[in-house]
């Protein structure tokens, strides 16, 4: 049914009111944080309550209209780009937490509060919730368990998928399913995996209740400098090799702490070519202990500078930078592509090396801003969009990045997802035959396809128009076949 | 022909003779789920082996027929370990089989379960073609999570041919304490170490004695153990319970596992190990039905029921709509119902 349809618009606003229609407020949601991919919704909803999001899912698979569900809209790839014919699902209304339970430290909260709220809602009892991606003051629960979402802290606290215990979801038929439990596991296959990280495409996250932390009763931050990147690079490994497991090891190359030190004033060391921010917790003689193994891992690397800052507010500020790395970096460019690969820790340095010979060979920027002890790197291509061919260039930069990712085995994505911006790179990652599988996931879920079509997986035909398929152990499959 | 090609093999076959095939790695958990009479065997245990191995990057690529004796002592060697206390229950347990069985040891709500290591697996599905998924890194969003939704699928959706692991660094140090107290004190004890950082890593109440393992460098165990004012027991003790060998397993002959909540009241069993800072109980030869006595928040499995095992459920039944959604993810992997069928729910044919 088309969405323009004044019927379906009329049981849409027999389920609720809140609906938005005129192109100029449709336009405020036109895109997420992947602000190159942009599209009008054809109507925007804004339910109050489960029932609502039961109804409309309903109507939307009855009536075989898309529905893009939608919660903060910060996500990088694009995962909650509206369909042009299809509901936009704004949650942005449930933002509450519902209930803290102390005895098992768990809190129940609705899928559009924010990630800090909830660590903010808990603080005062002495907990918190540990995965903390860098959007955490704007990005909701609901979308962390979309995307799967990891931070700064995944490496000794997990993403989101290790801190959810149990989630409520409303299937395409509108029947709402509970997924997990209290306890540690449930009966049947684990349904709660599968839905984080499945961009929203098999069902709409309605209620999320997430496991709690202790603080940890103290945590120092260890900010060090290098003269190159490589030796940063192989101060990460070092620490691991060494039987560390750090709360959080980032890396920030020289362009994306001048980046950032102009625009939050950190105290960063504006002269170094890297720098690493390495977060300890823990009590006060485990981390003397601590700092002491990490200081003769980075010295031995060539560390120029090591300040360790135990102050909450030095702390803070420390991490500020960092978190605000994306932005500043918005400063000095008129836009920006952040991606978003794994490789194996060990490649840090080359795929480093290389990311800065694209760069010569793109003739744009990079900043280097990640998460360097998982392996996940962020490289910020900085473009002009207003500028001839400077966006084509950018993609076509992003896309060498990913394909040397999954060259050097690691992954097109390693905590934003997929969405609508490496469906053409999932191609690459995959085969037919696993491509197969996920695309049965999504049917067994989502018969007619109603959620979020179009993103996460490509089709079969998509990646033959991309002209690259997943080629396993050097042979292709059934190789008498017809190419589509 | 040999590995996976040959599992490949195997599998076509079974599938164009429509001939279901029980896949077994060591052989050693028979005694969970149902599993059907007269089916072919197609054994894991000749695929066995490390394929990558780079202590530095904390990941293990293994195939799955590995014994996890053997892959635990290869970590050991360097200093690592699984964090999930993958449970042994003889020598020939394999790190497939774990997985499979989605079992975690007495780490688990201190360290995280099976799932929560697995980064990747490389399946056999069944049409014979092999798949990756997940992979070999710490962090990977790529397409849905596949490799976590057959850990604990019995093997009912493909074979799981070779698995990447999360390792963590083994702990400088550790130390059993045990003390002699009620149920209520245990359970505060419990709770008091879990609302702080500690170094608690197992936690278990039987028989009037609340038994904790404590993990971590000398200080932080240290600082723990004083707190305790207990007596140094043995930490051989989890690997027993882990593999269900301690005495009251092995004389029990109805054993049932109840996954629950931590704060769910205490019912009045004759007798029970209480795991996992009591949210996993271990009922033995219990007088009434758990089934109807039970009405928590979490979940029951019959662990051993030699007396009935071909007539009753082995797992607590879905819900109608879950098991529809069961049924469509089982027949997406396995249309023709080859692999382990009703290991799961019998008479879903999950």
């Amino acid at each position: 049914m088309p969405i323009n349809n004044q019927d379906f618009i009329k049981r849409l606003r027999a389920i609720t009111s809140d609906i938005i229609t005129d192109e100029e407020r449709l336009a405020v949601y036109e895109s997420d944080g992947l602000t190159a991919k942009k599209q009008l919704p054809g109507v925007v909803v804004i339910p109050d309550t489960i029932e609502q999001v039961q109804a409309i899912t309903a109507l939307c698979q009855s009536c075989e209209v898309p529905l893009v569900p939608r919660g903060a809209g910060t996500g990088l790839s694009g995962g909650a780009m509206p369909h042009h014919e299809g509901v936009l699902l704004v949650m942005a209304r449930f933002n509450q937490v519902l209930d803290v339970d102390t005895s098992t430290r768990t809190a129940t909260v609705q899928p559009g509060v924010t990630n800090l709220a909830i660590s903010e809602a808990v603080s005062n009892l002495g907990l918190y919730y540990a995965p903390d991606p860098s959007s955490q003051i704007a990005c909701t629960i609901g979308g962390n368990v979309a995307e799967n979402s990891g931070g700064v802290h995944c490496l000794k606290y997990g993403l989101t998928v290790h801190n959810v215990k149990q989630l409520k979801v409303v299937l395409p038929g509108g029947e709402l399913m509970v997924v997990g439990g209290k306890g540690y596991d449930t009966p049947g296959y684990d349904l709660l995996a599968l839905m984080h990280g499945s961009e929203g495409m098999l069902g709409i996250v309605v209620e999320v209740i997430v496991q709690l932390l202790p603080k940890p009763p103290d945590v120092a931050v260890i900010m060090a400098a290098f003269s190159n990147v490589i030796d940063a690079a192989n101060s990460v490994s070092g620490v691991i090799s060494a039987g560390l497991l750090p709360a959080g090891l980032e890396m920030m190359d020289k362009l994306a702490i001048q980046a950032a030190e102009s625009f939050v004033g950190a105290g960063y060391p504006e002269a170094a070519e890297a720098m690493l921010l390495c977060e300890l917790d823990g009590s006060l003689e485990e981390l003397e202990e601590l700092i002491e193994s990490v200081r003769a891992v980075f010295e031995s690397n060539g560390c120029i500078t090591f300040t360790v800052a135990f102050d909450a507010l030095e702390r803070q500020k420390l991490w500020l930078g960092r978190k605000a790395a994306f932005p500043a970096v918005g400063r000095i460019a008129p836009d920006y592509y952040c991606m978003d690969g794994t490789i194996p820790r060990r490649e840090l340095a080359n795929v480093l090396q290389a990311i800065t010979d694209l760069s010569h060979k793109y003739e744009l920027q990079v900043a280097n801003v990640f998460h360097a002890a998982d392996g996940n790197l962020h490289p910020l291509i900085l473009y002009d969009a207003n500028d001839g061919d400077q966006l084509t260039r950018a993609e076509a930069f992003g896309s060498e990045i990913l394909a040397l990712c999954l060259e050097k085995g690691g992954t097109i994505t390693g905590e934003h997802g997929v969405g609508i911006e490496k469906i053409n790179e999932m191609c690459l990652q995959f085969n037919r035959d696993e491509l197969g599988i996920f695309h049965g996931i999504k049917n067994a879920f989502d018969h007619y396809g109603i959620l979020n079509p179009g993103k996460g997986i490509p089709t079969l035909s998509r990646c033959a128009e991309f002209g690259a398929m997943h080629v396993h152990r050097g042979e292709e499959r059934f190789p008498h076949l017809d190419r589509f | 022909m040999e590995g996976i090609d040959a599992f490949a093999e195997s599998i076509k076959k079974a599938g164009s003779d429509g001939s279901p095939i029980q896949i077994k790695g060591g052989g050693t958990k028979g005694f969970l789920g149902y599993v059907a009479e007269g089916l072919q065997v197609l054994t894991t245990q000749s695929y066995a082996g490390v394929l990558d191995y780079h202590p530095a990057e904390l990941i293990v690529r293994v195939k799955a027929g590995t014994p996890v004796g053997t892959l635990d002592n290869l970590l050991r060697s360097e200093g690592q370990m699984l964090a999930f206390d993958p449970p042994v229950h003889d020598a020939t347990s394999t790190i497939g089989g774990v997985v499979s069985a989605g079992l975690s040891g007495s780490a688990r709500p201190y360290r995280g379960a099976a799932r929560d290591h697995l980064l990747g697996a490389g399946m056999v599905l069944h049409d014979g073609a092999y798949c990756e998924f997940g992979g070999q890194v710490m962090k990977n969003v790529a397409g849905y999570d596949v490799s976590r939704l057959v850990c604990g699928a019995y093997g009912t959706l493909g074979l799981l041919a070779d698995l990447s692991l999360k390792v963590v660094p083994a702990p400088e140090l550790e130390k059993t304490i045990t003390r002699e107290c009620s149920s209520d004190v245990a359970r505060e004890t419990v709770k008091l170490l879990c609302n702080r950082v500690s170094s608690l890593s197992a936690s278990c109440y039987s028989g009037g004695t609340l038994s904790v393992r404590l993990s971590g460098n000398e200080q932080a165990v240290k600082a723990t153990e004083e707190m305790l004012e207990g007596n140094l027991g043995d930490n051989a003790f989890w690997e027993q319970l882990d593999a269900q060998a301690l005495p009251a397993f092995q004389n029990a002959v109805d054993v049932w596992r109840l996954s629950t909540d931590a704060d769910e009241p205490l019912f009045d069993y004759d007798f029970a190990i209480l795991d996992w800072g009591f949210a996993q109980r271990w009922l033995f030869d219990p007088k009434s039905d758990p089934r109807v006595g039970y009405a928590g928040s979490g979940h029951w499995t019959r662990v051993r029921h030699d007396k009935d095992r071909f007539e009753a459920e082995v797992f607590q039944p879905l819900s109608a709509l879950e098991f529809a959604l069961h049924r469509r993810l089982k027949s997406t992997f396995d249309p023709g119902g080859i692999f382990n069928p009703g290991r799961m729910y019998r008479k879903e044919g999950l």
